[in-house]
């Protein structure tokens, strides 16, 4: 017993010395990268979030996979693992604990929120590049160096839909409706905020579970108090309930909320009249342009993943490919990157340009979009304020 | 009935040898986190051992009770307060709601005692969700902070590692003792049967409330540890998807047995993870896997590490 | 106000065809079935295949999802009830939970989590009176509790073969022996328990869309309803179940669409403080 344990703890010591060695080797020579280059990746792949954590999964691979077949960076091909995060925060910290042990040059977070939150720590701790679409407004005031959001997030959306609403549509008594969870309750905290200052308060808040499937009371609620609009905050899958009840109820208000309003997955199980004249703000879709190359790239993504692609599968498309243009710049060293990213001026993606600010915001542009019967149209680009 | 308690110490030397060994092949990182929610959840376990292993209440509520520990804690640290007070309003606040759930509730038959429980969880979890000011709503609680007495707190994932293995050492040894004494009787007989229980004398009803205040407590201070050595906290980790698995972790390790529920908090905390390249057919699996260990080995995976056990364990 | 009521008895009428599904199992072997709102999920899906993706006409649909839900009802008793016979009543209901988990999960691999819709068998605008809304859809759900209620009732009060399933509910093992054939009409209670789970399915998809993790809160509020009114009696059930939807519609209208499902747990929290048997009492008595 006392043998194994000898040569257990002399394994275990090599093991130490070879890996401290290896990181002082990538350390000293900056331009050349590990081949193939490794990249770690958690999202929820399986449980009630997994709807929308494929999306990062799709968006990321679908890059990682073109830039493979184009012959990698710099001759080295990358290697993506992914992890499932599952629905539970603590499995998404297990998961990105799987990841960090594979020692990845970079880890790419999902969109959800309370995962990125648990993970954050051990990332930083890592001192690895954490690039996440998690769209809590606080996720970037965490004060981790290491953290970057490509993605719109909810501060921005719970400025600029009211804004949109009062000022451009101009409705002043809406109602509110969001889903309970983090992204729901989230933004309506902040959209509530941002109508105090427009002096148009909510005439209703109300919420409903992600698991719930009859809308008609908080409707309801809204309507008899005598709102001239909702603002609705959800997933695709709620979303169409909402306003398929909205229809059959026969109640019509100028609706604004967010990018489920124009997905695609919810717009395939409505009717034109129920669509008709949603309006949405949010990270921008693909669908909407008239560019044969982004609708031919929609399609692809669409045909290898059998689900449509949106705001987030663009996002982390976008991301990879940002990565790729800094890594052929800096290399693989991980503070290298982290300072690359934190300069980031005026990237084009796909959609939009990203800008790194003080927080490690990189997305700053979102689409405005209304629903004519089931197909969603572009209004135009709108721009936090300052960009 | 368990066999003498003189057969399983050096079974238990062995197995203690071997967690503190643990540590000194895998350092830092992925697998000693992953052991630490092991622990923690065998902790869990075990409270929900006395209360449905021995007093044969079924109860889908642990998980609320491990996510108040927890977010007591939280609340309380944030808010200033030194971490040594935290057990101790932990416990209070668990055995409060235990005493809420449990009062109305222990004269209750299976079915409706199972959809209490649930119901119990349910609510709880939803004034977690929708209490954002205090509990910080779906983002949870971050930031929290660790275990410090007098200044001194472990460091690392490999000290809070020992400090668990401490804890849970001390949670077997109460559940033991417990195990052997009137108390312990008293619940056995009230599983086996109420009414010849009724009969010899046994105050049934206060045995199942202490049943559910002692399973209360055991997941309360699981929950102010996981706090404070997690540091962060949100209610997706306490919901009644986690009920279901801490009943399953007590099944399949072997409900009864002391060492049924650290096998089964162990297999069922790991599992999942060594088995997530199963994607989406990891969930199909654990439920034939649930139903496979019931209907062929009632006793849990325990009773199928000793052969002698599993007779005993039969005839209950 | 109206349509709350209209809304809140439609989505009542859902909870308590899930509750009469979960009961016809329960009286005849004393099995709280924890996967109901799975068979619930499976039943629409099947409809969705059969007139979705296999075109067929919704009348078709029905029928083809009934007799396949009855065959599932069958397997499903054959893989949990008989090698469970005897156990405890929590290990029935760790197994039922897990075989939910399964079903719901196999699910997910097999038609995706994106959610679908199925058409309804009626057609035609919706009644408009007094300031309420009833789509066609609402009636046919109603219309459909009416009759499955009365079809029930009938069946096992006044055809022989029901006769013969009540005698097994009471008295599993004098009913053996007086040689009614048990088996059978037990295999028939896990037929019709799961056809009914899966005519709410069929019923729910037109209006909530479909998709697999749909069953569990469903299943849910049924068994929530069977505990209101009571393990024994279907009057009780529908009760029961009209009454929880109305309670939830209303309860998030007026207090708050936070707690709406906590509603369904505090009202039956309430009725056991009360009532310990539920509101109309179970035929079952206590085993010594």
């Amino acid at each position: 017993m006392s043998c194994r344990f000898l040569k257990t703890s002399i394994i275990g010591a090599t093991a130490i010395c070879l890996s401290v060695g290896f990181a002082h080797g990538s350390k000293a020579d900056a331009a050349s990268c590990p081949s193939p280059i490794p990249l770690g990746l958690t999202t929820a792949l399986t449980g009630n979030t997994a709807l929308l954590g494929t999306q990062a999964r799709n968006g990321v691979e679908f890059a990682v996979d073109e830039i493979n077949a184009a012959g990698g960076i710099g001759g080295n091909k990358l290697a993506l693992t992914t992890e499932d995060t599952g629905a539970s925060s603590t499995d998404a910290l297990n998961a990105m604990n799987r990841i960090l042990e594979g020692k990845p040059v970079v880890v790419f977070g999902s969109m959800i929120s309370p995962h990125v939150f648990a993970q954050t720590e051990v990332v930083t701790k890592s001192e690895t590049p954490f690039l996440v679409g998690a769209t809590n407004a606080k996720v970037t005031a965490q004060g981790s160096k290491w953290l970057f959001r490509t993605h719109v997030h909810d501060g921005q959306l719970a400025d600029l839909i009211p804004e949109y609403l009062v000022k451009s549509l101009g409705k002043t008594r809406p109602g509110i409706m969001a889903v309970a969870d983090d992204y729901g309750l989230g933004a309506s905290r902040g959209i509530q905020a941002s109508l105090a200052k427009l002096k148009a308060p909510p005439v209703a808040v109300t919420s409903y579970a992600p698991s719930d499937k009859d809308m008609s009371a908080q409707l309801l609620e809204i309507k008899d108090k005598d709102a001239d609009s909702l603002i609705l905050f959800g997933r695709p899958a709620d979303v169409t309930l909402v306003l398929k009840q909205m229809n059959d109820l026969g109640i019509k208000l100028t609706t604004i909320g967010n990018a489920s309003i124009v997905a695609q997955t919810t717009l395939n199980n409505l009717s034109a009249a129920e669509a008709d004249g949603g309006y949405a703000i949010g990270g921008m879709i693909p669908q909407t342009l008239s560019d044969p190359k982004i609708l031919d790239w929609s399609k692809r993504v669409q045909e290898k993943y059998k689900v449509p692609a949106d705001n987030f599968t663009v996002s982390y498309y976008d991301t990879v490919y940002m990565l790729k243009s800094i890594i052929e710049k800096v290399g693989c060293d991980k503070s290298a990157i982290r300072d690359a990213l934190a300069a980031t001026r005026d990237w084009k993606g796909m959609l939009i340009s990203y800008q790194a600010d003080a927080q490690g915001d990189l997305a700053h542009t979102l689409g405005i979009y209304r629903n004519k019967g089931k197909t969603p149209e572009l209004a135009g680009p709108i721009k936090e304020s300052g960009y | 009935m368990k066999p003498p308690k003189m057969n399983s110490w050096p079974i238990l030397a062995a197995n203690i040898a071997a967690a503190l060994a643990v540590p000194i092949v895998a350092h830092d990182g992925y697998i000693i986190q992953l052991l630490n929610i092991a622990i923690l959840n065998a902790i869990v376990v075990l409270g929900l051992n006395f209360v449905t292993g021995w007093a044969g209440q079924i109860n889908f509520g642990q998980a609320a009770f491990y996510g108040l520990g927890a977010y007591t804690t939280a609340i309380a640290t944030k808010a200033g307060l030194p971490w040594i007070t935290t057990p101790f309003l932990s416990v209070i606040v668990v055995m409060a709601a235990s005493l809420m759930l449990g009062l109305p509730t222990m004269r209750l038959r299976t079915y409706y005692l199972a959809m209490t429980t649930i119901g119990f969880g349910e609510i709880i979890r939803l004034i977690i969700v929708h209490w954002e000011p205090v509990t910080g709503g779906t983002s949870g609680l971050r930031a929290i902070p660790g275990i410090s007495i007098f200044g001194f707190g472990p460091q690392g994932q490999i000290q809070h590692y020992y400090l668990l293995i401490a804890v849970l050492l001390l949670a077997i040894l109460i559940a033991a003792r417990v195990r052997h004494s009137v108390l312990g009787r008293a619940m056995i007989a009230t599983r086996d049967s109420e009414i010849a229980a009724e009969q010899s004398g046994v105050d049934t009803v206060r045995t199942k409330l202490l049943a559910f205040m002692i399973g209360a407590v055991y997941a309360g201070l699981a929950g102010c540890l996981y706090a404070s050595s997690i540091r962060f906290i949100s209610p997706d980790s306490f919901s009644g998807t986690q009920a279901i698995l801490l009943m399953t972790m007590l099944i399949v390790g072997g409900m009864g047995s002391i060492a049924g529920c650290i096998i089964g908090a162990v297999a069922l905390t790991i599992l999942p993870e060594a088995l997530r390249f199963l994607g989406q057919w990891y969930l199909v699996l654990y439920g034939l896997g649930v139903i496979a260990v019931i209907v062929l080995a009632p006793g849990g995976l325990a009773s199928l590490a000793s052969l002698s056990q599993a007779r005993r364990a039969s005839v209950h | 106000m109206g349509q709350l009521v209209v809304n809140g008895l439609a989505l009542g009428s859902i909870y308590a065809l899930v509750a009469l599904g979960l009961l016809l199992i329960f009286n005849t072997v004393q099995i709280v079935n924890f996967a109901q709102g799975q068979l619930l999920m499976l039943g629409a899906f099947i409809g969705i295949s059969c007139a979705v993706t296999h075109e067929l006409p919704v009348a078709a649909a029905w029928a083809i999802t009934m007799v396949a839900m009855a065959l599932v009802g069958i397997v499903f008793m054959v893989l949990v009830y008989f090698p469970l016979r005897g156990r405890p009543a929590f290990l029935v209901i760790l197994t039922t939970i897990a075989m939910g988990i399964v079903l719901e999960n196999l699910a997910l691999i097999i038609w995706g989590p994106l959610p679908v819709s199925l058409p309804s068998p009626v057609h035609g605008p919706p009644l408009r009176f007094a300031g309420v809304v009833v789509s066609m859809h609402q009636l046919f759900i109603f219309a459909t509790l009416a009759v499955t209620l009365l079809l029930q009732f009938f069946f096992l009060t006044k055809t022989r073969f029901g006769i013969l399933m009540q005698a097994t509910a009471q008295d599993l093992h004098t009913a053996r022996l007086v040689g009614i054939p048990v088996n059978r009409t037990i295999a028939v209670a896990f037929a019709f328990g799961a056809v009914l789970s899966g005519i709410a399915g069929l019923l729910v998809a037109p209006i909530f869309l479909a998709e697999p993790t749909m069953g569990g809160s469903l299943g849910l509020k049924g068994f929530v309803v069977s505990v209101i009114g009571g393990f024994g009696n279907l009057p009780g059930a529908v009760i029961g179940g009209l009454f929880l939807g109305l309670i939830e519609t209303f309860g998030a209208r007026y207090i708050s669409s936070n707690f709406r499902d906590a509603y369904a747990f505090i009202v039956m929290i309430a009725v056991l403080i009360a009532w310990p048997r539920g509101l109309f009492g179970e035929k079952s008595s206590e085993k010594v």
